[in-house]
């Protein structure tokens, strides 16, 4: 009788099932919404509902279980939401002489650039940050969202396309 | 300008998939300096912190007390001494640890279907166990008995007994497995057999492999099916015991004095519809003298 050797139901099973992926449940959710308090309780909301599954929710099974329950939480509870997407931007390095022009360009591209990203659709810009943030490759995304690696290099694609197009200032 | 690339090759160029001369090309297009800024720009990006700890002790705070379980260690069927026939038992721990029965009980056969749509004939005395969870990713159940199996093409099939395991990947096949005597029939495809301490033993079809006590033999059948199917049982040199055990499974009847029956193999047949000419097939050609009781039970008479 061979089921799980790892129990979710364990208190020990469980918190490394959290550590390992709270902090990327809640930036997905994060990527959606914009919003860090919001993703922050979608994802907790997330665990706790595989914390009274666990019993039916395999150890290998428990990063799909996570993910399917936020993306639904997230689609129910913020279905007709406008979302604005507000994430924070550290300056560079500044190793070379920086002329308050070129910092000030710097800054007006940047606000471009979000706007920019709030612009593209969800599933654009959901693949977008997964990979330009969480540095994921389209494969794992692919896997994430459920859908095919090809499906995410288009909308990858679409998204590089799209921004290129809302953002006006560049540097020449 | 726009539509020069294909619909994947921005994703393409920033993984870093790109051939040398798509590369080169693009990077002296027009656009190429703002695909680049935009790519600049985001490596700058920083998410809002997070802190692990803190999240998971707030978590732990949200979630629901939880009621001392009791624990049931569920109990294998087949260390259950097959006593009386026993009607399809549920136990239910919880939805991944319940397992499912079928039993066909003296002179009965049954027919059923698993979750994956294989079909399970069992023999008279017979009890397969599975759990339906997870059935289609491992599909592995526990015989008492014997049963003729018809395989759906699906990931590996195994069957599991006291004495031994057959693996198979979608065949059709028998598995018996009585006291003393344990038998594998491949009528299509091939299994794979596992006995403690044996190499394992490849079946293809038509061939065929029993253990009876000591003796060990690989043989060959040329029937599709098994005729227990068809209502009559069969046997290929086989301990005669076995076959004594098979007509009280079949008729559903209680023969005394097995353990006068010489160490002898039977080679025969008998039809399932009439007692009478069965026992004359198995004693009188094999020479054993029998009464029968009050009862209606069969007595075999010391030599």
């Amino acid at each position: 009788m061979n089921n799980s050797f790892n129990s979710v139901c364990e208190e020990k099973v469980y918190a490394k099932v959290f550590r390992d992926y709270a902090k990327d449940v809640r930036n997905f959710i994060f990527f959606k919404c914009g919003n860090s308090d919001q993703a922050e309780d979608l994802m907790q909301d997330a665990f706790v509902k595989l914390w009274k599954n666990c019993a039916k929710v395999p150890f290998e099974k428990a990063k799909a279980f996570l993910f399917t329950v936020v993306k639904n939480d997230f689609f129910n509870q913020v279905e007709h939401q406008k979302v604005v997407l507000k994430y924070q931007q550290t300056k560079r390095d500044t190793i070379n002489k920086e002329t308050p022009e070129f910092v000030l360009r710097e800054k007006e591209f940047q606000q471009e650039l979000n706007d920019a990203i709030n612009s593209l659709s969800e599933k654009q810009r959901e693949v977008f940050l997964l990979n330009r943030i969480e540095k994921k490759k389209y494969r794992e995304i692919a896997e994430i969202l459920g859908i095919s690696q090809k499906a995410v290099e288009k909308r990858m694609h679409q998204a590089m396309l799209h921004l290129r197009e809302k953002i006006k200032n560049y540097k020449i | 300008m726009k539509q020069q690339y294909d619909d994947t090759f921005l994703a393409r160029w920033l993984a870093g998939e790109l051939r040398e001369k798509e590369l080169r090309d693009f990077e002296k297009s027009d656009d190429f300096s703002k695909y680049s800024q935009i790519v600049e720009a985001m490596e700058t990006v920083e998410m809002p912190s997070f802190d692990v700890e803190e999240n998971l002790q707030k978590t732990l705070e949200k979630l629901p007390k939880r009621v001392e379980q009791k624990r049931r260690r569920v109990i294998p069927l087949w260390s259950y001494a097959a006593a009386a026939s026993i009607a399809v038992i549920f136990f239910v721990y919880s939805f991944l640890f319940s397992t499912t029965s079928y039993v066909a009980g003296y002179a009965e056969q049954m027919k059923f279907d698993l979750p994956d749509g294989s079909k399970v004939t069992l023999n008279a005395d017979s009890e397969v166990s599975f759990k339906k969870y997870g059935w289609e990713k491992k599909r592995s159940l526990n015989l008492l008995g014997e049963a003729f199996f018809n395989v759906e093409k699906g990931n590996v099939f195994t069957v599991e007994t006291n004495e031994g395991t057959v693996k198979v990947l979608g065949t059709q096949f028998i598995v018996s497995s009585r006291d003393n005597f344990y038998n594998v029939i491949c009528y299509e495809g091939s299994v794979e057999v596992s006995i403690q301490d044996k190499p394992s033993i490849v079946l293809k079809k038509g061939e065929a492999y029993s253990i009876a006590g000591e003796m060990e033999q690989s043989y060959k059948v040329e029937s599709e099916t098994p005729d227990w199917l068809s209502h009559k049982s069969s046997f290929d040199t086989v301990p005669i015991l076995q076959v004594v055990e098979e007509l009280e499974r079949q008729f559903n009847l209680k023969i005394f004095g097995k353990e006068y029956l010489k160490n002898a193999n039977f080679t025969g047949s008998f039809q399932h519809d009439n007692l009478e000419k069965a026992l004359q097939i198995v004693f009188v050609a094999m020479d054993i003298s029998y009464t029968k009781n009050a009862n209606g039970d069969v007595v075999i008479k010391k030599d």
